[in-house]
């Protein structure tokens, strides 16, 4: 239970964190699949004495977003979940920015990373 | 390979980095038999592609995911597999710089450590590991650092690397670069000479055993069963971090643990109004040396998803899905004198890394991400994003007081590839671990022999230190039993 909650929330999460890079696009959810996993198997990679501290957070995290809205984080909306994170973001509580940033970071790195090679090229080399 | 739990040799060295590889190595050219212990899958370099995601997952520790915790955390990682770090890293080689040598000699009464002294062992790790420039032009962004560097009177250099270069037409450069790690050099002449390797499989503690010899225990990894090793002599090189877990573990050895150093790092993102960055970019070479040790600037990796990472502090990291080939990564490695400490928790495998900056520090981070911006703009960058919690891009000189403003502990991204010294060589029994050539003071036939030896940082790219100073103990071993 406690484990299905936490994945549900972690895949929710990576989705949530890579909303940018697929706006307005039909989303590659294959990718997003892989980060999804990618994400939960570096939690169960990183330092043993890290790993039930960052669920708790996660938890606390599940609990908060149910407080305030009345519904589990991975079942709200994407614009909600994204003002979530965003308010944990800047947290003036270091666990809590740790927390999104562990995902944040991981999400990026795997999003990119596993792109097929000809998508992962740049789309157009016009300066923002 | 053996199956049998119970094994019996001459030498065990627990850790198949370039410390251990070149002291198993060594030893068993030498004769001895000798059992090299790996907690890492023993893979070849092509089981995947260099910096890449899955590089991380299969030969990273942890994945990859290692801080130190300070004010602030700071990011490092390791390898974990035969040839631990040589085969994740980036082959930039340096000799221990000569006021360095020194500074060990005098703080730390490190004996037979001067220039000359050491002289022979860079000269040959140099020849076996075909320490090299390239024979062809350098990465478009290694040439930016440099040129920017050069323009303003600093000093910058191409850095040599362990890696041959194959002829091979199909390459755009007309050859093959291949790396020289461990599994390519020492790994292969530790078995050609008749050493037996165990991977996958992690000591655990060491004991005293009878007839003065020491016993291993060991875990295997995947089957969960344990090995026990009897050696009379043991050598660990289980790295930075690990070797002194182990020791503190086995209650062995005093100033085990208490004074890691490592180079912290930041990092700045340059966007360059021209393409800069293709797909087999390599490794830049240049590294800018002007204002070393206290500071030095090189350019990192800069594959889309390392440039994700460079530009998730400024919230801006799905422009390398637009920008990459504009974008290359570039940091500035400071040397620090603060200290760290690692410690064992019961009952836990991880060990808990402490590390806080000192103060100057961030004046002198301040000072990186100055002269890096000067830099970076001086080769014509357009925009830079620097690694500093919520600080928007700075595009022009003039804008560097807002970044230099956000330069703090809470917000600053520090991260480090560099650890050392958490076992210090040297005379002086007030601070070392180790005498002047590896062996733990007053404990007979344990040695520790990778980077945790280093007195303090050497303020440039570790390898070559690890591995000049592994042999030279090596081969002081070797001779000592020789004499008796
Ligand atoms: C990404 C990256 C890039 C780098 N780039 C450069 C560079 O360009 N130039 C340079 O000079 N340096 C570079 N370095 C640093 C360099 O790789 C290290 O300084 C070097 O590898 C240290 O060697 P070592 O033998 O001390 O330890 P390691 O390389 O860390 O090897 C230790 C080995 O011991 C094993 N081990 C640990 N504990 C146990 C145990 N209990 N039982 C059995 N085995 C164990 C580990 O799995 C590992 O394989 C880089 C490092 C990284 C991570």
């Amino acid at each position: 239970m406690i484990d299905s909650l936490f994945n549900a929330t972690v895949s929710a999460l990576c989705y949530s964190l890579l909303e940018p890079a697929y706006k307005g696009t039909e989303p590659n959810t294959g990718v997003l699949n892989q980060v999804a996993d990618f994400a939960l198997d570096q939690h169960s990679r990183m330092p043993d004495f890290l790993r039930l501290p960052f669920k708790l957070v996660c938890l606390f995290f599940v609990f908060e977003t149910f407080i305030l809205s009345g519904t589990l984080f991975h079942r709200q909306t994407l614009a909600w979940r994204r003002s979530r994170i965003q308010s944990w973001k800047n947290s003036k509580l270091s666990p809590k920015r740790d927390f999104i940033k562990f995902f944040d970071s991981l999400a990026w790195l795997s999003w990119y990373g596993f792109q097929p090679q000809e998508s992962a090229s740049p789309a157009s080399l016009n300066a923002k | 390979m053996q199956n049998d739990s119970r094994k019996t040799c001459e030498v065990c060295v627990i850790g198949s980095g370039p410390g251990g590889a070149i002291t198993a190595a060594l030893l068993a050219e030498a004769g001895m038999a000798v059992i090299l212990l790996e907690e890492g899958p023993f893979l070849s370099q092509e089981t995947c592609a260099p910096f890449s995601v899955q590089e991380m997952t299969m030969k990273y520790r942890n994945g990859g995911i290692t801080p130190a915790f300070g004010k602030p955390k700071v990011t490092y990682v390791e390898g974990c597999c035969v040839g631990g770090g040589s085969e994740i890293n980036s082959g930039l080689y340096h000799r221990t710089p000569p006021a360095v040598l020194e500074s060990w000699q005098k703080e730390f009464a490190l004996k037979e450590a001067s220039v000359q002294a050491m002289e022979p062992y860079f000269a040959r790790c140099e020849a076996e590991l075909s320490v090299s420039t390239m024979p062809y032009s350098a990465p478009a962004p290694s040439l930016k650092l440099h040129q920017g560097a050069t323009a303003l009177g600093w000093k910058s250099m191409e850095i040599p690397r362990w890696y041959k270069y194959e002829i091979d037409s199909s390459q755009a450069s007309g050859y093959l670069p291949v790396r020289q790690s461990m599994t390519r050099t020492f790994i292969p002449r530790f078995l050609a000479a008749g050493g037996t390797i165990i991977a996958d499989t992690k000591a655990h503690r060491l004991l005293r055993g009878s007839n003065a010899t020491w016993e291993v225990n060991a875990l295997q990894k995947k089957s969960q069963e344990p090995i026990n090793i009897s050696a009379e002599h043991v050598f660990i090189c289980a790295g930075a971090i690990q070797t002194p877990l182990l020791l503190l573990r086995s209650h062995l050895g005093s100033n085990v643990g208490r004074s890691l150093q490592l180079h912290p790092t930041i990092k700045i993102t340059a966007e360059f109004p021209e393409v800069i960055n293709t797909k087999d970019l390599g490794v830049p070479v240049h590294q800018v040396k002007e204002f070393s040790p206290r500071l030095s600037f090189g350019c990192s990796i800069s594959s889309p998803p390392y440039l994700a990472l460079g530009l998730l502090e400024s919230e801006r990291a799905e422009y390398a899905a637009v920008a990459s080939q504009r974008m290359a990564n570039y940091y500035a490695m400071i040397t620090s004198s603060a200290r760290g400490r690692i410690s064992s928790l019961p009952g836990y495998d991880d060990p808990l890394v402490r590390y806080n900056l000192q103060e100057n520090d961030f004046r002198v981070f301040k000072e990186g991400f100055t002269k890096l911006s000067q830099i970076l703009f001086e080769s014509g960058a357009v925009r830079l994003f620097p690694a500093v919690q919520g600080v928007a891009p700075v595009s022009s000189p003039d804008e560097l007081p807002r970044l230099l403003a956000s330069v703090v502990p809470s917000k600053t991204n520090v991260m480090t590839i560099h650890l050392f010294s958490a076992c210090p060589m040297g005379e002086d029994k007030s601070k070392c671990a180790l005498n002047s050539f590896g062996q733990l003071h007053d404990l007979k036939n344990l040695y520790v022999n990778d980077s945790s030896m280093l007195c303090s940082a050497p303020g440039v790219n570790p390898q070559g230190s690890v591995m000049a100073f592994a042999r030279r103990n090596v081969l002081h071993f070797l001779e000592s039993r020789r004499k008796a």
